[in-house]
């Protein structure tokens, strides 16, 4: 707020009316009433007590699921993108339900975090060592949103994200980026990496054992309607390449040939936090 | 609140005089205008509310690639400069090469900037990586890896270690104390090895893509 500024009432000897006096409480009261800013306050001055109600309007999940069920995805051929779900309880699925929804306002920061851990992979067949050449496949972990209804059956890329989860045809070209041209559809923040590259092992999987982390920042654009949000889910895809069989400038992903591949998945984290400041300086 | 005025009452013939009706203002005014501190603000009941709290307040951040406006808030990326298209059987891999790179560290001429207040910065950092693995990078003699670094103007505040895996990620998280600013730089620097004799240099090696920073200012 504007700082508050005293011209003097009176001088030496003279009296003032209660007029004049209470204007100048009328200006610190209203100071106090609705400007408070970081012009007013001591460094380090305020404590969470003092405020009856959050600046930061946060959220957060953890998925986990111990060791003896983990959660896994069912990569299909590449052609679509598989939640990861619970086995042992199918209904459990790597997200975050906003239930009535979260409204982000023009400005608003919503900021999605998560680590994956991939155990384990059967691609390959069992014993085998993939190569790990520019050619070779790897799977990708990413996050959509819902923003249609709380029936969580709409999950669609954030704007101006790659359409990973789009179904593609075999063979087809995901674009990924477009750097010599407008890049409003192809950003690929949020997206976590694997290799698929391992020691071999006996038996039927391969052991993947990477974590990878992903961060995805969205703010909403100034001025933009508010947009309600009613849930975040983590997506797995593969078998991904990177290469192009256009011959742009575009990197992109191909989407792989070949069986489905089962992904052991040991653990997920998935945070979501939405921060609010009001309008953008 | 500490500070507490003289109430005055004219009927009570406390009359208030000009000047020292002054000096007990200047105290609540001194207050206001930038001394509030825990001391003089309640707590739980009656506390301060977001109502009373101006927009931006407490904290400023800044975010790449929000696509407020559309191309100045790219994601970061390796960079066009570096960026090599190279054919092999039909398809196309776009990637540094040591044709343009010879090992080194290489700060991204992306940034971001951020006004700071006095206090702390945080710092957010992700994207994932690609890296080839052939002879250029022979892994007899060590095979690929590939290392990331944060700066604040000019000055390394995070870095990674080697990353082996040749797909995956880079995270990293700093907190570093700032001073009162205009214009933080915040940059990400890349390196990997350098072409071993006699290997090809018009391979693509590496990429990094889909990178976003966020830096998160709290100074109360």
């Amino acid at each position: 707020m504007a700082k508050i500024k005293n011209d003097n009432i009176g001088t030496p000897g003279t009296t003032t009316n209660a007029v004049s006096a209470n204007a100048k409480f009328t200006d610190i009261q209203t100071a106090t009433t609705t400007s408070l800013s970081r012009l007013n306050i001591k460094a380090q001055g305020v404590d969470l007590p003092n405020i009856s109600s959050t600046g930061l309007v946060q959220d957060f999940r953890t998925y986990h699921n111990g060791t003896t069920t983990r959660p896994w995805a069912l990569v299909n051929a590449g052609t679509t993108a598989t939640p990861i779900i619970d086995p042992g309880v199918p209904a459990n699925i790597a997200q975050i339900a906003y239930g009535a929804g979260i409204t982000l306002v023009a400005g608003d920061v919503l900021r999605i975090q998560f680590t994956v851990g991939l155990e384990s992979h059967n691609a390959g067949g069992a014993g085998t060592t993939l190569p790990d050449l520019q050619d070779t496949q790897f799977p990708i972990a990413f996050v959509m949103w819902d923003i249609t209804s709380n029936a969580l059956a709409n999950f669609v890329p954030l704007p101006g994200r790659a359409s990973l989860g789009a179904a593609e045809a075999v063979g087809n070209d995901i674009i990924i980026d477009n750097h010599d041209g407008a890049q409003a559809n192809y950003m690929t923040d949020g997206v976590a990496l694997f290799s698929y590259r391992c020691a071999p092992v006996t038996g039927a999987t391969a052991n993947t054992k990477q974590v990878s982390q992903g961060m995805l920042v969205y703010q909403r654009p100034i001025p933009s309607p508010n947009q309600t949000v009613y849930g975040v889910r983590l997506f797995l895809r593969g078998r991904m390449l990177y290469k192009s069989t256009g011959a742009s400038g575009h990197r992109v992903f191909e989407v792989g040939a070949g069986g489905n591949i089962t992904h052991n998945i040991d653990y997920v984290h998935l945070t979501a936090m939405q921060m609010r400041h009001g309008t953008v300086n | 609140m500490s500070f507490k005025y003289t109430k005055r009452d004219l009927r009570q013939a406390n009359l208030v005089e000009g000047p020292e009706f002054d000096l007990q203002y200047n105290e609540y005014k001194g207050v206001i205008n930038g001394g509030l501190d825990h001391m003089n603000l309640p707590s739980q009941a009656g506390a301060i509310t977001d109502a009373h709290i101006a927009n931006q307040s407490m904290m400023r951040w800044t975010v790449s690639s929000n696509q407020l406006v559309a191309l100045d808030n790219e994601q970061i990326n390796l960079g066009n400069v570096y960026s090599q298209i190279v054919a092999d059987g039909g398809v196309f891999y776009e990637a540094v090469t040591f044709d343009v790179y010879q090992g080194q560290w290489i700060d991204n001429t992306q940034a971001i900037t951020i006004d700071c207040q006095e206090g702390m910065l945080q710092i957010f950092f992700n994207c994932w990586y690609w890296m080839n693995w052939v002879d250029a990078s022979n892994p007899i003699t060590g095979g690929p890896w590939v290392e990331f670094r944060l700066q604040l103007d000019d000055n390394t505040i995070a870095f990674t270690g080697r990353n082996y895996k040749t797909r995956g990620n880079c995270h990293m998280v700093a907190t570093v104390p700032v001073a009162q600013m205009t214009g933080g730089r915040i940059t990400l620097g890349w390196r990997f090895p350098g072409p071993k004799d006699g290997g090809a240099k018009d391979v693509p090696m590496m990429w990094f893509d889909g990178g976003t920073m966020f830096a998160l200012n709290r100074f109360r």
